[in-house]
């Protein structure tokens, strides 16, 4: 079953009509040079870049959907911590900004402090954390 | 200027993300744009304090008869250097009062700097 399929995507400067098709439980790579357009692609189908062309989740069009409406994570390569709060806020934000109720959201940071081994490190700022404990 | 530039200057990358976990352009705003913007904001509002100081100064010695500028302006026709310079004093110690106060207020709120 097709999960994500991309027809002719378009975008100013980089991209030049992308088909591809994604399959549900499929683990896939996108490969290609620097400068080549893999993360723009990707802000497409995040909806952090305007493109031309059409985006379809589970045979639904999500064109005219916000960023926020789309429900796709993008994990960027740098900036992936937010520095004015510490590692329970960041991990806690996804869920407060999706409105989740306030004990479901303390049950699953626990739950991802304890899985990442961050608790002893919970009301931390990242300035205050090693490279390698910023990437987990 | 300073408020401006500190909120062009977050990096859109921050917004980007906010934005795919879920928060609306005003959530993004609020939650992420602004804080992240503090230190700016607090560096333009230490530098225009002073700047601020010296222009009621100066509109005091040519407009306003009262106030310290006056004074200045006064002393100046009395020959009374000591006076002038004790208006020096208190106008450094007025622009020095308020960037200590602002940047105790930027130490309480920007704590993740």
């Amino acid at each position: 079953m097709t999960k994500i399929k991309l027809e002719n995507i378009s975008n100013k400067y980089i991209l030049k009509k992308v088909d591809l098709t994604i399959f549900s439980k499929e683990l896939f790579m996108l490969l290609g040079p620097s400068g080549a357009g893999k993360t723009t692609l990707l802000k497409a189908i995040a909806g952090l870049v305007d493109y031309e062309g059409r985006i379809f989740f589970d045979g639904e069009s999500i064109d005219n959907l916000p960023p926020e409406g789309r429900m796709v994570g993008y994990v960027p390569q740098e900036f992936t911590l937010f520095p004015h709060m510490t590692v329970e806020d960041n991990i806690a934000y996804g869920l407060k900004v999706r409105r989740l109720p306030s004990p479901t959201i303390l049950q699953r940071v626990e739950q991802l402090l304890d899985i990442f081994g961050l608790r002893s490190l919970r009301k931390r700022y990242p300035k205050d954390l090693s490279g390698g404990e910023n990437s987990v | 200027m300073h408020k401006i530039s500190g909120i062009r200057s977050v990096g859109k990358e921050y917004v980007e993300l906010a934005r795919s976990l879920g928060a609306s352009p005003r959530k993004a705003f609020f939650d992420i744009v602004i804080p992240l913007a503090l230190n700016s904001i607090f560096t333009g509002l230490r530098l225009e304090a002073g700047m601020a100081w010296r222009t009621i100064v100066a509109a005091e010695m040519i407009a306003i008869p009262v106030g310290i500028g006056a004074l200045m302006m006064v002393s100046q026709y009395l020959i009374r250097v000591d006076i002038i310079m004790l208006c020096l004093r208190v106008l450094a110690l007025m622009t020095l009062t308020s960037e200590k106060l602002l940047m105790l207020i930027e130490e309480k709120i920007v704590r993740w700097r």
